[in-house]
Formats: structure tokens, sequence, C-alpha cells
């Protein structure tokens, strides 16, 4: 996600450097203030090294024939704390961009913002809402998964919008936001279950390292209960409701397709392969386009919402059960 | 060679064989009052100006002849750097079709200019960059941050940083090359040991930084007055920013090449 000094006009460039350098100025005052100012500095210079390194191990990804690697913020907050944690993560910046040639000086108030600030102040308040009542390997993984997720969809928001505003790209908001978002939700959700890799072996190993966290020699209760029953709500509630807020515009690709031939959507031959597949598809969906069949009703679109969460809810729990099958016939 | 190792070398290039270049003798906070006026101005041509980006171009190749730099190595870094540029300027020819020119029976449109200004910005700033790294190295950037009044706190923990990064990629190569050893032909550290081999890593540094940090202490080491200013600003680097700041100016607001061509076509 580093920008290139390239995609920032000065003023869009300038603007960013002076709101890093406020959040920067604000962090030094608060971790002066820190009675562990003293110990924390070789913790900060050497987390900052970490993360440079960890960046550059990649990680496999399962299931893909792919990897990842860590972005770090989240982690150096879940450390340092997100002051120390955020002028951390600026000298990490400022040493890629000049020695590595990974992003750019002009760009550097950016990416701090973009990586830093989101990553570590966004990041802290996901991270202290998850420890507020104790710590737990699940309570651990949740906080890094979300934390992570929310954080780099925030920066690719911003790499969208600071790129657009500083004029250099003709691609419509829209397409270059449905461009950047999907991917960067896939790495973050990687990225999130690497930092908690790390930081679940951090609280088993040494719990006091780990940042405003409660009672951490000991594990919080985590109840499964409980958390099915927020997913459950998350679910309806997305699904069932905010799916008929959903914006009745065309995607990227449709909207460029449409661009292209008029239509949102390409006629195929209604012959051998494609009538077939067409056939199939036309008796599995059940619910097509999102709605009842041959009805306008809104309760088609809440109901494909909540069927559609559960679907993929049952996959993925099935998945897992049969990972976890797998997993124990190759031990015995 | 993987990235760890590759990252290494630079870091022990950077250490070990720093060279003396024509521009090492300008205080660093000239080159960095450079370094920023160049990108500030070549950031701010407009996207179509492909003849004041080339004159930008024309500029910092003169640089680096001067300042016996080689652009050649730094070209070869560019391709992570083209990654996100590819992705916002690949629809440009797409989207502004409008009809600058043509070149034969080739018709150059508006939108394929500004991709090529997109990339070409893209590159002379990441050289330029790179020039400010190798004549200032990391001791003179820090400098020129102090002059130019950062905080102590973050410029010491820039400069530890970097101290660090060299024992920390060390340590990182050591534990991907065994890990790489026991586990042939896979791609990536398999997810089953992310947790235990990066976070040992990490304790491990963590307990060694300690150990340095309170060594470095006994011998004197205080972060308020680790880092004072290098040099003094002289006359010399006085001429060098006034020279370096007109020719600057020169190249970015007026059009050499058109002022050029114009002698050409009556």
């Amino acid at each position: 996600m580093h920008m290139a000094d390239a995609l920032l006009s000065p003023a869009v460039g300038g603007v960013m450097i002076a709101a890093s350098a406020a959040a920067a100025g604000y962090s030094v005052h608060k971790v002066v203030k820190d009675p562990d100012f003293k110990q924390k500095i070789p913790a900060m210079g050497v987390m900052g090294a970490f993360v440079f390194a960890a960046q550059m191990i990649n990680f496999t990804i399962p299931g893909t024939c792919s990897s990842g690697h860590l972005c770090g913020g989240l982690l150096l907050t879940a450390i340092l704390g997100p002051y120390a944690g955020f002028l951390s993560m600026i000298g990490v910046l400022l040493i890629q961009c000049l020695f590595f040639a990974d992003g750019g000086l002009l760009a550097i108030g950016a990416n701090v913002w973009n990586m830093a600030f989101y990553g570590c102040f966004v990041g802290s308040l996901i991270w202290s809402a998850f420890m507020k009542k104790g710590v737990s390997k699940a309570r651990i993984i949740l906080a890094c998964v979300i934390g992570s997720v929310v954080t780099l969809q925030m920066g690719a928001f911003s790499v969208t919008l600071e790129t657009l505003l500083s004029g250099v790209t003709e691609l419509p908001f829209g397409t270059f936001l449905g461009a950047m978002l999907p991917i960067h939700l896939a790495i973050g959700f990687v990225e999130g279950l690497i930092t908690a890799a790390v930081l679940c072996f951090v609280h088993q190993v040494r719990p006091t390292l780990l940042w405003n966290v409660e009672n951490a020699g000991e594990e919080a209760r985590f109840s499964y209960k409980k958390t099915l029953a927020v997913l459950t709500c998350a679910f309806l509630l997305i699904g069932g409701g905010l799916s008929l807020l959903a914006s009745s515009y065309p995607d990227g690709l449709e909207w460029s397709i449409e661009k292209l031939t008029g239509d949102t959507e390409l006629e195929g031959e209604e012959t051998g392969v494609y009538e077939t597949a067409s056939r199939v598809q036309e008796s599995t969906s059940f619910l097509p386009d999102y709605a009842f069949k041959n009805s306008e009703s809104a309760a088609g679109t809440t109901v494909s919402g909540v069927v559609g969460c559960l679907v993929t809810f049952g996959v993925l729990a099935g998945a897992g059960a049969l990972m976890k099958i797998k997993g124990r016939k190759k031990t015995a | 060679m993987n990235r760890l190792d590759d990252a290494l070398n630079t870091v022990q290039r950077m250490e070990h064989g720093k060279r003396e270049l024509p521009f090492s003798c300008v205080h660093p906070l000239a080159l960095f009052l450079t370094a920023a006026v160049f990108l500030v101005l070549l950031t701010s041509i407009p996207k179509n100006r492909l003849d004041l980006v080339l004159a930008m171009g024309v500029w910092v190749y003169l640089y680096a002849l001067l300042g016996k730099m080689s652009i050649g190595e730094i070209l070869k870094k560019l391709w992570a750097l083209f990654a996100l540029l590819f992705l916002v300027g690949i629809a440009n020819p797409f989207l502004d079709r409008k009809v600058l020119f043509s070149l034969g029976t080739i018709p150059i449109t508006s939108g394929m200019i500004s991709m090529l200004v997109l990339f070409l910005k893209g590159a002379l700033a990441l050289i330029f960059a790179s020039f400010l790294a190798s004549s200032a190295g990391m001791a003179g950037i820090l400098s020129a941050l102090s002059m130019l009044h950062l905080p102590p706190v973050l410029i010491n923990v820039i400069y530890l940083i970097y101290r660090y990064l060299s024992l920390m990629l060390r340590e990182a190569s050591l534990v991907w090359t065994a890990y790489r050893l026991r586990a042939p032909g896979q791609k990536g550290i398999h997810f089953g040991t992310w947790g235990s081999l990066v976070g040992m890593m990490l304790i491990r540094s963590m307990d060694r930084a300690a150990r340095l940090y309170q060594s470095m202490e006994l011998r004197g080491y205080r972060p308020q007055t680790a880092f004072v200013t290098r040099g003094r600003f002289d006359q010399k680097s006085l001429l060098y920013l006034a020279v370096c700041l007109a020719t600057l100016l020169l190249v970015r607001f007026v059009p050499v090449f058109s002022f050029i061509g114009s002698f050409m076509v009556d």
C-alpha cells in the first residue's frame, strides 16, 4: 500500500504531511510523559526493526497458491501502545522510503497516515475494546482479524481518496475503490491471522509484554455461545437489514461492460455448453438476482441476505470440520 | 536470493561500503532541501506536460553524472513501485481518448501521455530520493531532520531502528534459511508455525535489544544528546543549494524543449 510520490499532488502531499506531523507531535508528547519512557526507547527501536524484517518473510495463505506478509501497525500497538507504535512505524516507513525505494518522500505523510495512523490509533481502539474484560486466545484472534481488516480497509480508502484528489488518474471513484477494497480485505484477513498467531504465542510465553491487558497472566473465559449469538445478530442485521440499503448502481465490472456495450449484462450464446450451464444455474438459483422468483418484493432481498449468510457460514463450518477430521487422521 | 538477503545486502552496503561521492561533502540540510524542492516541483507538473517531465529527467541525468551516481542500480528496484502506479495509470489511455497528435498512423491520446507522465514522475522521484540516501547517508539525513526541529525522541527511534536493522535482518535470514532447509519446496511458512516462529524471534530480539541498550547506556549513550548536528552550513553548500534550486526552477517553469524546438521550426 506504499504510495509513490507520483500519485500525489504537492497540495495533497503537503496536507497529509501536516496531518501526520500533528499526530506525530502529539504522540511524542504522550511518549515522553510515559513513566516507562526510558525502557520503551530500545523496545521501540527493536520493534520497528522487527516489523521491517517480518515484512520480508512471506507466509503461506492456506487454500491458495500464494503468500502474504505482515504489515505491522496492529502488532506494534499491541506491544508498545498506540503512541510509541505510531512513532516506530514512522521510522520504518522513512527507512523503507529512503533506502529501499518503497514509498515516496513527499508521500511519506500519506503513507504514515494510511498505514501507521489507522493501524496504530484505530487498531488500539479495537484492541482495547476486546481486551477490556481480560485476555484470551479467542479475543486476541478476533481483535487482530477485525483490527487488521478495518484498518487496512480505511488505509485503502484513503489511498483512493488521496490519488483522486491529486487528479493523476482518469479512473472513476467507484471503480478505483472497487479495485482497492476487495484485495485489501483479503490481505487484512491474512495479516490479522499472522498477527494473531504471533500475539497468541507472546501471550502464552510472556503475557506481560502485551499492551493494555488486564490480568495478563490469567486466561479470561471465552463463551462460544455468546460469540455465536453476536455473530448471528450481525448476520441478521447486515444480511437482512443493511442489504436493503445497498446501492442500485452497477458494480465496477458491470459499469465497465455498460460503457463498452451499453448494457450491464452480456448476452451469451444459446448453444452447447452455454445453454447447459445456463439451465443448471436457472434450476439451482432459488433466489435469482437476490430476490424471489417473479417478484419485486423487498422481502426477497432481506431473505437473500440472511440465506446467503447462513449458507456461507454452513459451508465454512463444514470445511472447518473436514479439515479438523483430516488433521486428526494425520496425527493418528 | 530472497528479499531478506537482498535487504541485508543493502543495509551492509550502506554500513560498510559507503563511498565518498562528490556531493557527500555538501551539508546534509542542503541535500535534503534540494530533494524536497525537487519532489514538490516534479509532482506539481500537470499530467499532460510530458515536455516538462522529460526536462526534469535530463536534469536528474546531469545531476547523476556530476555526482557519479548510478541510475541503473536504482532502476532495478522499480518493479515494486510500479504495482500501484500501474493500477492507477493503466486506465488513463482507455478513459481519456482525446487525440493530441499522430505519430505516423498511430494516434497519441491525452490518456497515453498522462500515463507516461505518471510513470516517469514515479521513477524520477524514486531515483532522486535514492540519490539523497546515498550521498547524505542515514546520519546525514537525521542530522538534517534534527536541524529542521524534528523531536529528538523520533530521531533517536529512527536511528535505533536503523542500527537494529542489520541485527534483525540477519536473525530473520537465519531463521528463514533454517526453516527452508527443513521444509524444502514449500511456498512461505506453514500457518501452523506462524506464531511460534515469529513470536520466538520477537521475544529473543526484545531481550537482546534490552541488553544492547543497557550496554550502550553504560558506554555513555544518552538519547537527548546522542544526536548532534554535523558540520557547518558552509559556502560550498550554499552554492550547491543556489545552483540546484535555480536550475530546477528553470527546467520546471521554462519549457526548455519547446524553446529549443522553436529554433528548428521557423
